[in-house]
């Protein structure tokens, strides 16, 4: 009995300071070595007081005179070994013994460390009255056989908190976890087209993970701020038709019950939502959820891109990081630039240039028809007016050169889209119309002697412009644009106002809202809540689809496989996610 | 003759009482459910619709098969114009988006059960293509398919020509899909695809196309096309097929000298009015091609070229 002297000592120790109704025995489980066998980092866990955890470290479990000891000896282990307690313990007892020649074992306890010097084969009782989150022992010589034996615990029970629990999307990283005490937060900050999640959890122990709480969700007063202009240069506000305009926030999660409620954030403003426990009693916690405008998208591009597309997204209710996507993917090598312009050479030839088309039949388009409007509503040297046309090449007869092959010019009259189509499908600017043009219109224009292009190239009515790509056609309708305020005259609708130049901008004009409201018509459910994320996302890379619903082609996460349209901007959404540096828990 | 039936077929669905009454018969089905945006009624004026007429199987009556579109989304209805007229079927599909809508009857299978062949124009890019089979009252529409969203079953078909390319009385379908990249510059990077296959109810197990091109005699002096086109794995043999005409013996040349990379594979002596169509196995093909077509025949005349990797 090697404790039998100092069992008395040991019990009067324990009398005074631990009620012996309280102890815990901590019992070690059976070992068959003889000498300890050491494991590196965590060996086990076991059960200690009040269904707390007690881990060991670095040691390895023994028996010896029929005793079961945890300990470091020559066998894998260095001088050092330890235990934790989750939660914190108090009362901690536990025998020291040494098995090797004497030395010097430093403790370190709740109150610091305490080198014991043992004799070969001396025991030393040690008492941590806690609360401690564990205790190490140290040989001052490596190899050295120690340990412990004999552990009891008070209790192990420390004062909870609740804790509100976010993640967030950033961009760059998959997903970022924000915590604060639930008594200091009153208001969850998130920006515009934030994917995110909020929920309580209660901490127990630094030492041990969060316990999550399931909760019921209510969402009330909910404020949404109203259209914003969409430069703050601007001074007027664009047509706007919005998604879901009377909230801030649509779930992404379909839980009535769950330990985090998924949401996304499509428009600027507040929306209170009140978090039930029900799988503990603690209180009902109330958050302000504020959504406000993100710093930026993505890395690139930032100005005046982003606060544009930000205050769109907060007028239409579509993510901005996707409004921004459809740019990058209709811009020329991902780049958006103000006078993004393409001449839709087979809509010219289908419906508008050629015989009988809207050129001549449609009140939209006989104003800007080439050459008629020329001097009355398309001036040269103007920007953007006629210029567009001016990245193609014709070939024309000089009359003092001869036959040359040149840009087109403000002043040339007459120019057909055969022209067009012969100096700029395989050569020159490449635009591959030839390839990209339905079936049936092809074998047209390249029939021998075919003269289904010989119109005049109605290039401002049949372009597709500005960051968003959108073609006049649409543009011109009523149910999306207002026009622009030009010189006291408002609804001014002229094909060079849909480029995102900021003073268009400023005036009503550029594409992005206008782009946004021909997607809202396309989005195809009323409901609010969506089963996940996919769920709302697909909807959105559906919505995006319908904008150019038979594009397939490259991507950007790919070159060989070929997606959809829809598929193309949502991967372009992943690239400009909103960021933000506020603070999340207020 | 297989051709012949088809387009015969095609020219029997004649109007119903009169073209006039058959296309006011459909406009009095307008969908109100097709509104502008803001749930708005469509304004008359802005009404597209689109009407043909035909037996939808052998031995039924003559259906009014319209179509609907508000400029942005369209429907198709099947209309009994028996005593007081009457919608039978119609459907709106959630990703039936377009800026115009055309519809017509073809007996894809040689059954003489006419399918409902919808063609939708985009604002942008290339047309889109749904086929309906008339099946027990209902409109079923026809692979390929694809559910991007719960219930939104839409058609993958984008820019299809229907031909019979082997002969055996059932069409295959071509289908072009294609989607542009621009570069820093403007300049066009088009991913570009001709895939062949046939539609079906669930299974539609296209094969790749080297070349798909349609060659229209015009009323010039007959020159040669030119066509480029790419194709990996050159060394595997193709199939040369070459379609003469539109099913209408009218439709088609009366010679034509085709020549890939310059070396002559169809000559003149080898086609006429009267032959339907041309197959050839061709032991490779380069990585470059040009393909080379000369008509010649009454203006208007066509033939279609496909090449393909034999199986």
């Amino acid at each position: 009995m090697r404790f039998s002297q100092c069992a008395t000592v040991f019990a009067v120790v324990f009398t005074i300071t631990i009620p012996l109704l309280a102890q815990t025995v901590v019992v070690f489980p059976p070992a068959n070595g003889t000498v300890p066998n050491c494991q590196q980092g965590l060996v086990t866990v076991l059960t200690g007081a009040d269904n707390g955890g007690v881990y060991f470290y670095y040691g390895g479990f023994f028996t010896s005179n029929a005793a079961a000891w945890f300990g470091a000896g020559p066998v894998g282990c260095s001088n050092f070994f330890a235990l934790q307690f989750s939660p914190k313990a108090t009362g901690v007892t536990l025998g020291l013994h040494n098995f090797g020649d004497a030395t010097t074992i430093t403790v370190g306890t709740s109150t610091g460390l305490v080198a014991y010097s043992l004799p070969k084969g001396g025991d030393v009782m040690i008492t941590d009255p806690g609360p401690t989150l564990g205790l190490n022992f140290q040989s001052q010589d490596p190899g050295h056989t120690f340990a412990i034996t004999s552990l009891t615990i008070g209790h192990q029970v420390t004062t909870s908190t609740l804790e509100m629990v976010g993640t967030m999307e950033t961009p760059g990283a998959v997903e970022t976890t924000y915590t604060n005490p639930s008594s200091q937060t009153t208001v969850m900050n998130v920006p515009l087209g934030a994917f995110f999640s909020v929920g309580m959890q209660k901490n127990t122990s630094p030492l041990s993970l969060p316990t999550p709480i399931t909760t019921a969700l209510s969402a009330s007063a909910t404020t949404v701020e109203p259209p914003h202009l969409p430069l703050s240069t601007a001074t007027v506000m664009p047509k706007v038709v919005p998604l879901y305009a009377d909230r801030t926030l649509l779930n992404v999660d379909d839980a009535s019950g769950a330990e985090v409620h998924h949401f996304v954030a499509i428009h600027l403003g507040t929306t209170v939502v009140t978090l039930l426990p029900v799988s503990t009693s603690d209180p009902a916690k109330a958050i302000t959820i504020k959504v406000s405008k993100p710093d930026g998208l993505g890395s690139s591009q930032h100005a005046p891109w982003d606060e544009y597309y930000i205050n769109v997204a907060h007028n239409s209710g579509i993510p901005p990081q996707y409004l921004k996507g459809q740019g990058r993917q209709e811009g020329s090598g991902s780049s958006l630039r103000p006078d993004n312009w393409r001449y839709e050479i087979c809509q010219d030839y289908e419906t508008i240039g050629g015989a009988a088309g809207l050129a001549f039949t449609d009140a939209r388009f006989i104003p800007f028809r080439l050459d008629d409007a020329i001097g009355n509503t398309l001036h040269e040297t103007v920007l953007d007016e006629i210029d567009p046309r001016i990245r193609f090449w014709i070939k024309r007869v000089d009359p003092i050169t001869g036959l040359v092959d040149r840009h087109i010019d403000d002043t040339d009259r007459q120019v057909t889209a055969r022209e067009i189509w012969d100096d700029n499908d395989s050569v020159h600017y490449r635009q591959n119309w030839s390839l990209q043009c339905s079936g049936a219109t092809v074998a047209a224009i390249h029939s021998p002697g075919s003269a289904v292009l010989n119109f005049v190239a109605q290039t401002p009515t049949s372009q597709s412009s500005g960051i968003q790509q959108v073609m006049w056609e649409e543009a011109s309708q009523p149910a999306f644009w207002d026009g622009v305020l030009v010189a006291s005259f408002t609804g001014v609708r002229e094909p060079k106002y849909v480029f995102d130049r900021v003073d268009y901008i400023n005036v009503g004009g550029g594409s992005v809202q206008i782009a946004a409201n021909k997607l809202v018509g396309f989005w195809s459910t009323k409901a609010s809540t969506f089963p996940d994320r996919q769920a709302y996302t697909d909807r959105l890379s559906n919505m995006f689809r319908k904008y150019n619903y038979y594009w397939k082609g490259v991507g950007p996460d790919s070159n060989t496989v070929k997606v959809r349209y829809g598929k193309a901007v949502d991967e372009w959404s992943e690239r400009e996610r909103p960021f933000s540096t506020k603070v999340v828990f207020q | 003759m297989k051709n012949v039936l088809i387009l015969s077929l095609i020219l029997c669905a004649v109007p119903l009482r009169g073209t006039t009454t058959a296309e006011n018969i459909a406009k009095q089905f307008f969908p109100a459910a097709l509104t502008i945006i803001g749930g708005l009624p469509v304004p008359p004026s802005q009404q597209q619709v689109v009407f043909a007429t035909g037996a939808l199987e052998p031995g039924g009556p003559t259906l009014i098969v319209a179509g609907y579109c508000n400029s942005e989304r369209g429907s198709i209805a099947v209309i009994s114009a028996a005593g007081t007229p009457t919608m039978l079927a119609s459907v709106m599909p959630e990703s039936l988006v377009g800026r115009h809508i055309a519809v017509r009857l073809l007996d894809l299978d040689g059954d003489q059960r006419l399918k409902i062949v919808v063609r939708v124009d985009q604002y942008r890019g290339l047309p889109g293509t749904w086929v309906y089979e008339w099946s027990s009252g209902e409109l079923k529409l026809l692979g390929p398919t694809s559910e991007e969203t719960p219930g939104n079953v839409a058609s993958e078909l984008s820019d299809a020509t229907f031909v019979d390319l082997d002969g055996d009385g059932v069409m295959e379908v071509i289908d072009h899909q294609a989607g542009a990249s621009y570069d820093d510059n403007g300049q066009a990077t088009v991913a570009n695809e001709y895939i062949v296959g046939h539609v079906g109810n669930s299974t539609f197990a296209p094969q790749p196309v080297d070349y798909f091109g349609q060659f229209v005699r015009t009323k010039a002096t007959p020159i040669a096309s030119d066509a480029h086109f790419n194709a990996t794995n050159g060394d595997h043999p193709r199939d040369f097929i070459l379609v003469n005409g539109t099913g209408d013996p009218k439709t088609r040349v009366a010679s034509a000298t085709v020549t890939l990379n310059g070396s002559v594979i169809v000559h003149a002596s080898d086609l006429n009015e009267k032959i339907e169509r041309v197959r050839l196995t061709l032991p490779s093909v380069a990585t470059e091609n040009i393909l080379s077509v000369e008509l010649h025949g009454q203006p208007g005349a066509s033939v279609m070229i496909v090449l393909r990797p034999q199986p």
